[in-house]
């Protein structure tokens, strides 16, 4: 069976369980860099993140047939990197894991950057794009992925409290206080 | 709404967005994993559909389970009922030797045959017989006559009903007869008699001994004949005692009246 781009991500996965290799090859396609690039920014370790964006791809093979349309794939697909990623923070210790509260991260804010470009001067779009990228690498860990997962799968507020297992105030309060702090430093 | 002076969208489900976060991110860098991780999990991927069966489509696996339990069910009620066919079979209960027939005369005691009277006053000869619609063979030749002679009780010349009744459920072989066809199966003669023996015990066990003392009373003012029928009625039932004195009575009542042989 051909493909279209109309198909949804469910008829696709679908199609996948009941044995089309086609249909995986079309939805990994659609998928494959926001998952990279999500699993990627908050790693921030391409082999790190190479080997995780292969654990998830696989445990979605090994899932096949036992897929049902529960939710969008996107929250199926990115509840499993979510997990994923814990997991490694887990066995790794990561730095970054320790999950700051919001006070914490609003001091940290306040904190001039060294390295940060006088406020006064303009930043071109390159350098604009790398101070973000610094901005969004330095947000709390849960801050990061909700902000990520809104950028890179398009989900709303509730796709991302489904996806990251928490409430849908939980998930607002922390892509909130990403933007602001995107923003905030942005705009120095 | 704005922030900071800047402009702040509300996105679909009501997620903040800030258009310029937006483009800026998106223009940060769009990397893609390395082509010989597309490899290897696209391998993977084909590898699993090629080594395991397609599976079922939702619809059917959804109806697995409803369908085996019906499947055992209607398993299960077939073989009950073969069962129960085969071990079943006539549920009437067999006497060796007997026909359904008899035994259907058996459960039913036979009423008083008054017409039997007539023929046990009548001589068995070709000339005195009474008309019959049948049979066709004489009594000689009558299985039914001779087994009646040879039991104790059944002495007497049925009714022309009884005896009907009688060789058209037995005549197996007889041929015209006139009497209508019954569907029981044909009755042996030994066993036919004991049938109506075995009915008339019945009669007169449910009647009860009858009294002579009563019987004489009653029949005082009867004409010789029904003297007589009376007599060979209880001939016919065995009640010796009182076929004597009945007899006894007749005699000295109507003296010189002839008593046929059968009687005396």
């Amino acid at each position: 069976m051909s493909w279209r781009a109309e198909n949804t991500d469910e008829e696709l996965m679908l199609g996948y369980r009941d044995g089309d290799a086609g249909a995986f090859d079309a939805i990994y396609a659609r998928h494959k860099g926001g998952l990279y690039r999500y699993l990627l920014r908050q790693c921030r370790n391409a082999a790190v993140a190479e080997e995780l964006f292969q654990d998830v791809w696989m445990s979605l093979i090994r899932a096949r047939s036992r897929y049902t349309v529960q939710a969008k794939f996107t929250t199926y697909l990115y509840r499993l990197a979510h997990n994923r990623l814990i997991d490694h923070y887990r066995k790794s210790a990561h730095a970054t894991t320790v999950s700051l509260e919001d006070e914490d991260i609003e001091a940290i804010a306040e904190v001039p950057d060294e390295r940060d470009p006088p406020p006064d001067q303009a930043l071109d779009s390159k350098r604009q794009a790398g101070r973000l990228l610094e901005l969004i690498a330095a947000l709390p860990e849960d801050q990061r992925e909700a902000f990520l997962l809104q950028q890179e799968a398009g989900m709303s507020v509730e796709e991302i409290a489904q996806a990251t297992g928490v409430t849908r105030e939980t998930a607002k309060s922390r892509l909130r206080y990403a933007m602001a702090k995107l923003r905030q430093g942005m705009s120095k | 709404m704005t922030l900071n002076g800047r402009k702040v969208g509300i996105g679909p489900g009501g997620a903040e967005r800030d258009p310029r976060l937006d483009r800026v991110y998106h223009a940060a860098g769009g990397e893609v994993p390395p082509t010989h991780l597309d490899a290897a999990i696209l391998a993977a991927a084909h590898r699993e559909v090629s080594s395991r069966p397609r599976s079922l489509p939702a619809t059917l696996r959804r109806w697995r389970v409803p369908v085996s339990i019906a499947a055992v069910v209607v398993l299960s009620v077939s073989l009950v009922t073969l069962i129960r066919e085969e071990g079943g079979g006539d549920l009437m209960p067999v006497t060796p030797g007997v026909a359904p027939a008899s035994r259907a005369r058996e459960a039913t005691p036979k009423p008083a045959q008054t017409d039997a009277e007539k023929l046990v006053a009548q001589p068995p000869t070709a000339a005195s017989a009474p008309p019959r619609p049948a049979p066709q063979r004489d009594d000689a030749g009558d299985p039914v006559e001779k087994a009646r002679r040879r039991a104790p009780a059944a002495t007497a010349r049925p009714a022309p009903r009884l005896e009907q009744d009688v060789v058209s459920a037995g005549a197996a072989s007889s041929a015209g007869e006139s009497f209508p066809p019954t569907a029981t199966a044909p009755v042996e003669p030994p066993q036919r008699a004991r049938v109506e023996a075995r009915a008339r015990k019945n009669e007169q066990s449910a009647a009860g001994r009858p009294d002579t003392a009563t019987l004489l009373k009653a029949y005082e003012s009867q004409p010789p004949e029904k003297w007589l029928e009376k007599i060979a009625e209880l001939k016919r039932g065995g009640w010796t005692t009182e076929v004597a004195e009945m007899l006894t009575e007749f005699k000295r009542r109507f003296p010189g009246y002839p008593v046929p042989p059968g009687l005396q």
